[in-house]
């Protein structure tokens, strides 16, 4: 009954969009029935054209934001992996708070078993940046090999986090 | 992070004279806070992650340093006294002679520090000395700048 259902209003949405007023004429005189005779509700007919057309018009972004979201559940099952994440950050900006070398900054055991986590580590991060700012480029760059940062924009933390952020809008549904 | 904290990780501080002078942060680093920005932190990393003046070797080299500040004007000079019209840096390097950290000095006895991703503090010359920073091995010197107000 449910395919049949689905299959009239895709019929239906069809000829909807056709430009023939016969068709529609034949529609409205048939849009109370399956082919089989079958009595079906029209509202939800209705219902069901309007959320197909509202479908259609989703943005790519709606996509990216469900695969973020079915990449945090794979993560909230594997909660050993967050934790230890959390663990080593901890580690890593107790021992480095009084360090201004970017490369001391990125040299700590700590950071080089976060860059060591992968894929992973990138979506931790980006939660972390979109919290509080912090020396997580390297690690990024690192792990993606790529670096969306302009030259002009080097060290300035607030731009290049920015600028991670829209990489990884623009990014994560294609991964 | 309290004076307490920061002794911990620099212990010669103990018996002078410092305060904490500004909010943690890590938008800019100590390089930067010594030539007066705030909006950068400033090193000659390997990925080009921070920034470095352009057409300075981005090695972390005392070399490398030098000629970071001289593109702001500065020289190398042999005292860390306060000269009337001048303002210094003192770079610190570790014992393999790496450059760790970057002071500006704001009056006669007294210096102004970022430190890393901590909070600017204002301290004796040289107090941040010891197994984190190493020690002052050169100080340099410019003129006065107008707009150089930051403390």
């Amino acid at each position: 009954m449910a395919q049949k259902n689905v299959a009239n209003v895709i019929s239906i949405e069809e000829r909807r969009k056709s430009p023939n007023t016969q068709h529609m004429a034949s529609d409205q005189e048939s849009l109370g029935q399956t082919a089989g005779g079958e009595e079906i509700d029209m509202s939800s007919v209705e219902k069901l054209i309007k959320i197909l057309d509202i479908m259609k018009e989703l943005p790519a972004y709606f996509l990216r934001v469900l695969h973020s979201l079915l990449e945090g559940l794979s993560l909230s099952q594997k909660p050993e992996l967050v934790e230890r994440f959390h663990k080593l950050k901890n580690e890593w900006e107790t021992d480095t708070a009084a360090h201004s070398s970017l490369t001391e900054i990125a040299m700590h055991s700590a950071y080089q078993q976060i860059i060591g986590m992968g894929q992973v580590a990138i979506l931790l991060i980006m939660d972390e940046i979109r919290k509080k700012p912090g020396h997580w480029f390297w690690a990024l760059k690192s792990i993606t090999g790529q670096d969306p940062v302009p030259p002009e924009k080097r060290g300035r933390i607030k731009d290049m986090t920015e600028a991670w952020l829209h990489w990884w809008e623009d990014h994560m549904y294609l991964r | 992070m309290s004076n307490r904290e920061i002794e911990k990780l620099f212990s010669s501080l103990q018996d002078t004279e410092y305060y904490i002078a500004s909010p943690r942060t890590v938008e800019y680093n100590c390089i930067a806070w010594a030539t007066g920005d705030t909006e950068a932190c400033w090193w000659p990393d390997r990925l080009n992650i921070g920034y470095w003046p352009p057409r300075v070797p981005r090695q972390e080299t005392l070399e490398a340093f030098i000629r970071a500040f001289e593109t702001l004007g500065y020289i190398t000079c042999d005292v860390a006294e306060y000269e009337e019209g001048f303002e210094k840096i003192a770079i610190y390097l570790d014992a393999s002679g790496k450059p760790t950290h970057v002071s500006r000095q704001l009056s006669s006895d007294r210096w102004t520090s970022k430190l890393g991703k901590l909070e600017d503090i204002e301290h004796d010359f040289d107090a941040l000395s010891g197994s984190i920073y190493g020690c002052v091995k050169v100080v340099m010197k410019r003129p006065k700048q107008d707009g150089m107000t930051k403390t």
